[in-house]
C-alpha cells in the first residue's frame, strides 16, 4: 500500500478514533472506580465517627480505641509506622483548653496539643493534618460535638469533644489502590493499541476489498471499451483514405466496424444490467410458466446452432408442471451458459443440456461441454466480473467476461445456486439449482 | 405480423397478404411462395429469410441482422446457423428457378440482387 493514499489515511483515522475511544472509556472507568472506592472508605470512617458520637452522647460506654480491626474496610492493612491510635477523643472545656491530656498520655498529647477548638465547626466532619514528634504527618477525620451538661459522664458534660479518626492507613490504601488502578488501566490501554489496530484493519478489509473491486472493475470496463473503439477508429480512418470507392467495395471495413459496435452494445448492455443489479432497481418479473414447453422452445435454436458448427447437442428436459420465474432472465441465463458451452466446445464435441425437477420442488439445470475445461484455480473466480480463464483477453473468443457474472446474478435473484465443476472425461459442467416457487 | 406492418408501410404489399417480387409471389398469411406456378417448399425460418430479403432487395444484410430478426435474441455464437439456413434457401431457389439472386459478401453478409432476377 502506498503511503498517503486514502485507504491508509482512513485506516489511520479509524485506528486513532478507536484508540481515543478506548482511552476515554478506560479513563472514565478509572475515575468511577476510584470515586466509589474512596467514597466507601470515607463512608466507613464517617460511620465510625458518628458511632463514637452516639457513644459519647448516650454514654453507653467509655470511648474505646479502635486498634485496627474494623468492620468495613478490614482489608486495609494497619499502617506501617508505629501508630497505636485509630480513634481518639479530645475534650475541650468552653475556654478551648484540652482537659483529658492525662488520659491521652504524653506521646499523643504532643501530637494533639496544638489542636484548636473552633466552635463554629460543631457537628461538621472535617479533615485535619497533624505532625507527630517524629516529624511524620498524620491525617485525621474529625467530628466536633458539643456534649450537653446533662451528660452523665462528668468528663464530657458541658464540654466539647473532638473525635479524631486516624485515616493514615486508609489514605495509604487509597493511594495504593490508585496506583494499581492506574497501572492496570495503562496496561489495558497498551492492549487497546493492539485491539484498535486489529479492529481498524479488519473494518477496513471489506472497504478495501470493495474499493479494489471497484477500481478493477472500472479499469477492466475501460479496457474492454478501448479495444473496439480503437478498431472502429482505425476502420473509419481507413475509409476516409478511399474517398472514391463505393460502399460495396468497402463493405468489409464497414462490417468490421459494425461488429465492434455490436460488441460495444453487448458490453454496455451487460454493464448496465450489472450496474442496475448493484443498485437493486431491476424488477424481477416472475411468471407462471409451463416448464416442459418453455424449456423446449428456449433450447430449440441452440440445437440448430450447435449443429451448424458441427457440434452435437443432447438435450434432456424432464420437468412436468409449472414453475414460477422470470422467463426473460432465465432465458438470458440459458443463453449465457449455452453460448459459453458452444464457444468452448471444439468441432465434433458434444454439449449436453439437462433440465430436471429435483427434490423440494426445485429445478436443476445442467450445461455440460466437452471443451478444454477450467483450471481449478480459476473455477472460483469465473463468476467474477471481467474474469476470464484466458488472460489474453483476445476479442476472438468474443466474450467480455461479464456473462457469468450476470448468470450468477440471475440465479441469485431466483434464490438459487450456480456452480461449476469438471465434466468427465473433459470439459466443464455448470449446474444451476433454483426453487420453482 | 410485424412483417406485414412493415410491408404495408413500404407499399410492397399488393393485395392484402401478397408480396410480389417477380418471379416470387409470397402469400404471407399462408406462408407459401410461388415461383413460376410452382410452390417453393420452404420451412419456417427459410421462409422468413426469403421474406426478409425480398423486403430489402439490393441491400447488404449482415448475418447478425438476420439472426436478430429471425431468432429474436442476441447470441455470441449463433451466426453460423444463419449460414446453414442461407445455403438451404439458396439451394432451393436454385432448384426451382435456376437463379442465384443471393450474393455472399465474404466476412460481411449477403445481398439479394434484383438484377439477377431479370
Amino acid at each position: 500500500m502506498i503511503k498517503g493514499n486514502p485507504q491508509r489515511k482512513q485506516q489511520l483515522s479509524l485506528f486513532a478514533r478507536e484508540l481515543i475511544g478506548f482511552a476515554l472509556l478506560f479513563a472514565i472507568l478509572g475515575l468511577v472506580v476510584n470515586f466509589f472506592f474512596q467514597q466507601s472508605i470515607y463512608e466507613n470512617i464517617d460511620r465510625g465517627l458518628r458511632w463514637q458520637k452516639i457513644g459519647i452522647l448516650t454514654n453507653r460506654r467509655q470511648p474505646t480505641f479502635r486498634t485496627g480491626q474494623t468492620s468495613g474496610n478490614s482489608q486495609t492493612p494497619p499502617p506501617a509506622r508505629n501508630t497505636p491510635f485509630r480513634t481518639n477523643v479530645l475534650i475541650f472545656n468552653s475556654k478551648g483548653k484540652i482537659v483529658n491530656n492525662q488520659m491521652l498520655g504524653n506521646r499523643l498529647y504532643e501530637v494533639f496539643g496544638n489542636t484548636r477548638l473552633d466552635v463554629t465547626k460543631v457537628n461538621k466532619i472535617r479533615e485535619m493534618t497533624l505532625m507527630s514528634s517524629d516529624n511524620s504527618w498524620h491525617y485525621f477525620r474529625t467530628l466536633l460535638i458539643k456534649v450537653p451538661k446533662t451528660n452523665p459522664n462528668p468528663m464530657y458534660a458541658g464540654r466539647y469533644a473532638l473525635i479524631l479518626e486516624n485515616i493514615d492507613s486508609d489514605l495509604l490504601a487509597i493511594r495504593g489502590f490508585r496506583q494499581s488502578l492506574l497501572l492496570t488501566l495503562l496496561i489495558f490501554w497498551f492492549l487497546a493499541f493492539g485491539v484498535a489496530y486489529f479492529l481498524s484493519r479488519s473494518s477496513m478489509k471489506p472497504i478495501l476489498e470493495s474499493w479494489n473491486r471497484q477500481k478493477q472493475f472500472s479499469a477492466n470496463a475501460a479496457h474492454e471499451l478501448r479495444t473496439p473503439l480503437t478498431v472502429i477508429q482505425n476502420q473509419m480512418e481507413y475509409l476516409l483514405t478511399k474517398p472514391k470507392s463505393s460502399v460495396m467495395e468497402q463493405a468489409e471495413p464497414i462490417s468490421t466496424t459494425l461488429e465492434e459496435v455490436r460488441h460495444l452494445q453487448t458490453l454496455t448492455n451487460r454493464l448496465l444490467t450489472l450496474a442496475r443489479s448493484d443498485a437493486d432497481i431491476i424488477q424481477i418479473n416472475r411468471q407462471e410458466m409451463s416448464l416442459q414447453t418453455w424449456f423446449e422452445q428456449t433450447i430449440k435454436p441452440y440445437v440448430e446452432i450447435a449443429r451448424s458448427q458441427s457440434k452435437s447437442m443432447e438435450t434432456s428436459i424432464r420437468a412436468a408442471g409449472k414453475g414460477h420465474f422470470d422467463p426473460d432472465l432465465i432465458r438470458q441465463l440459458i443463453i449465457i451458459l449455452l453460448d459459453n458451452a458452444i464457444k468452448y466446445t471444439p468441432k465434433g464435441g458434444t454439449i449436453i443440456f439437462r433440465v430436471a425437477k429435483v427434490r423440494d420442488n426445485r429445478l436443476k439445470i445442467e450445461v455440460r461441454d466437452t471443451g478444454s475445461g477450467i483450471p481449478d484455480a480459476d473455477k472460483k473466480h469465473v463468476f467474477e466480473r471481467f474474469y476470464r480463464s484466458d488472460k489474453s483477453r483476445n476479442a476472438k473468443t468474443g466474450g467480455n467476461g461479464l456473462g457469468l457474472a450476470i448468470a450468477k446474478w440471475i440465479v441469485d435473484e431466483h434464490k438459487g445456486t450456480v456452480s461449476v465443476a469438471d465434466n468427465h472425461p473433459k470439459g466443464t459442467v455448470f449446474t444451476v439449482f433454483m426453487p420453482l416457487k | 405480423m410485424r412483417v406485414k406492418a412493415l410491408l404495408k408501410r413500404s407499399g410492397h404489399l399488393g393485395n392484402d397478404n401478397q408480396m410480389v417480387v417477380a418471379p416470387f409471389t409470397v402469400d404471407l398469411s399462408k406462408r407459401t411462395v410461388n415461383v413460376k406456378g410452382k410452390i417453393l417448399e420452404l420451412n419456417g425460418k427459410e421462409f422468413d429469410l426469403l421474406v426478409y430479403f425480398l423486403q430489402n432487395p439490393d441491400t447488404i444484410i449482415t448475418k447478425e441482422q438476420i439472426f436478430d430478426r429471425l431468432w429474436g435474441f442476441e447470441s455470441e455464437t449463433a451466426i453460423s446457423v444463419v449460414e446453414v439456413y442461407m445455403s438451404n434457401l439458396r439451394k432451393k431457389i436454385k432448384q426451382a428457378t435456376d437463379l442465384k439472386p443471393i450474393k455472399t459478401l465474404r466476412n460481411v453478409g449477403y445481398m439479394f440482387e434484383t438484377e439477377e432476377l431479370a
